[in-house]
């Protein structure tokens, strides 16, 4: 699978307009991906890099206000290879326990 | 470490059921998912399943936002574990007592359903990380980017929102198997099995009082409506009501708004609040409180679905249910999410808890419909109590009779209480006892020999 790591912000006055971005551009969109914001709404879109340049491209000459944030250099995630739990090992939570 | 795979999900519900059989039940639900896999359940709680208020929690309804399954996992495992070495649980800046443990699972069930949507969470997981919808190949005509239904809009809430809103409103949905978005709600309301399920769950406990669906992303906590404003004036102007077809879902407008009670709005808005700050208080988090419309208008939403239960079925409990939209990714690293595991925690054994204090159900049935009593002799008053919070019982005699107030203290389960009253006297009347927490007044006859 190729990384997501190419993250960009989508403004616009109105909700409805960036779900007709997101719908034109096959962006990817969650029920909580669209943010109010102080001035109109905005939405935060995980791409590949290869996708992401050239959306960033489209929606610029669109007059769209859009920008990279490079806070997402990290790591793909890693899902577990084989079962943990399969002989009987309890998992653990996250939590201290004290 | 790493997020779960599907099999390791299950697996894991399994060993935590074996670990700790007399503190949680490993539930399988009645539907396998489209590709066939099986999807269970974990009921955390010592009272017996009928007994005791219930928290609901769901994960990975949408394949891609997997962190929800782990937050349901690790959740049920540090609960288990905490209580089980009799610790109390810390996430970062926020703590809860080994006392808040015992009330957890003494007093309560949690019942978490880690995965929703097995089926999409592995093809996320191996081919298609953004994919969203179940796996039902049944609607796509073989074209592989129309397989699968958005089970968060298969609900049945407003499902047909081409009849129900108003044709400019915007919903989130669609009924296009093949919409870009992934929205395609399914062929019919509750058609996917994964639904299914989760439906089954919602009417299986009589006491089943919160309900909390996890997404991400977004740091959201939303509650209902998602059809449109709410407002607490007009009972009328409600979901059920079809003479309001057509005209929901705009938003600044007086055509429509959803009713709600004006006492739900404010627990809703309280109760988001103080998960918020549970939330806040492990790492700084903001997240939001809102109701789902403020984003844009839904159909089909399983928080709006589960609470509207009650209103349609009056013998179904009234679930107050939110949507939790964690993190700022459907996917973040996982270091990342293992702070989002803790506070997401936080903010589930909060309301956890402040659910069972605010509105924690009170059950007080008096046994004793009248009383015989002979001058100088004694006779008791038999209640049967259930609550989690302490309580009085005044009594107020008839001339002639003595009985002491009485004060009920919290605890799990029921159990039966006894005032005991004193005759001086051989004519009758009548007792009066008032319980000063719920507003309840009893009167007991009573009859000299
Ligand atoms: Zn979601």
């Amino acid at each position: 699978m190729e990384s997501l790591r190419y993250h960009i912000n989508i403004r616009a006055p109105r909700p409805a307009r960036l779900r007709q971005l997101a719908a034109r551009h096959r962006l990817d969109l969650c029920f909580g991906s669209i943010r109010k914001e102080k001035r109109g709404f905005s939405m935060d879109v995980y791409l590949s890099p290869s996708e992401g340049e050239r959306v960033m491209a489209l929606l610029a000459t669109e007059g769209v206000e859009v920008q990279r944030l490079d806070d997402d250099t990290e790591e793909v995630p890693v899902i577990s290879p084989t079962n943990r739990y399969a002989f009987g090992a309890v998992p653990r939570g996250v939590g201290e326990k004290r | 470490m790493a997020y779960l795979n599907v099999d390791e999900v299950e697996s894991a519900l399994i060993a935590m059921a074996r670990q700790w059989p007399t503190l949680c039940e490993h539930i399988v639900l009645p539907k396998r998912s489209c590709e066939g896999r099986s999807i269970s359940a974990l009921r955390i709680g010592k009272l017996p399943a009928e007994e005791g208020d219930m928290l609901l929690i769901s994960g990975c309804h949408h394949a891609r936002e997997w962190g929800g399954a782990d937050i349901c996992i690790s959740l049920a495992a540090d609960i288990l574990e905490a209580y089980s070495r009799g610790t109390g649980l810390k996430y970062g800046g926020k703590s809860f007592s080994k006392n808040e443990l015992i009330r957890l699972v003494e007093g309560m069930h949690i019942l978490v359903l880690p995965v929703v949507n097995p089926d999409g969470r592995h093809h996320s997981q191996t081919v298609d990380h953004l994919w969203r919808r179940n796996r039902n190949r049944s609607y796509a005509g073989g074209n592989p980017t129309c397989i699968g239904v958005d089970l968060n809009r298969n609900y049945d809430f407003l499902w047909d929102f081409r009849k129900h809103f108003h044709p400019k409103a915007d919903v989130g949905t669609s009924d296009n198997p093949c919409d870009p978005q992934q929205t395609w709600r399914g062929p019919s309301p509750l058609s996917e099995p994964e639904v299914q399920n989760v439906d089954w769950l919602l009417r299986r406990y009589p006491r089943m009082r919160w309900y909390v669906d996890l997404h991400s992303y977004g740091e959201l906590i939303l509650y209902p409506w998602g059809s449109d404003e709410s407002q607490s004036d007009q009972p009328k102007m409600d979901f059920q009501n079809p003479a309001m077809n057509g005209k929901r879902g705009l938003p600044d407008d007086a055509l429509y708004q959803e009713y709600i009670p004006a006492a739900d709005a404010r627990i809703y808005q309280q109760l988001a609040g103080t998960m918020a700050s549970s939330i806040k208080a492990v790492r700084g988090r903001n997240y939001t409180p809102q109701s789902s419309f403020d984003l844009y208008p839904t159909s089909g939403c399983a928080d709006d679905y589960a609470y509207s239960l009650h209103r349609v079925d009056g013998r179904l409990p009234k679930i107050l249910a939110f949507t939790i939209e964690w993190g700022r990714k459907f996917q973040p690293a996982w270091p990342e999410m293992e702070q989002i595991i803790a506070e997401v925690s936080a903010g589930l054994l909060n309301l956890g808890l402040e659910g069972m204090r605010r509105s924690g159900r009170v059950r007080i049935t008096l046994k004793t419909v009248s009383l015989r009593i002979e001058k100088g002799s004694q006779r008791s008053l038999e209640f049967l109590i259930e609550s989690m919070r302490p309580l009085d019982l005044r009594v107020d005699c008839p001339p002639g009779y003595e009985a002491a107030d009485r004060q009920v203290l919290a605890a799990a389960g029921s159990r039966t209480v006894r005032i005991p009253v004193e005759s001086r006297t051989d004519r009758g009347g009548k007792l009066l006892i008032h319980c000063p927490q719920t507003g309840e007044e009893w009167e007991v006859q009573i009859m000299p020999f």
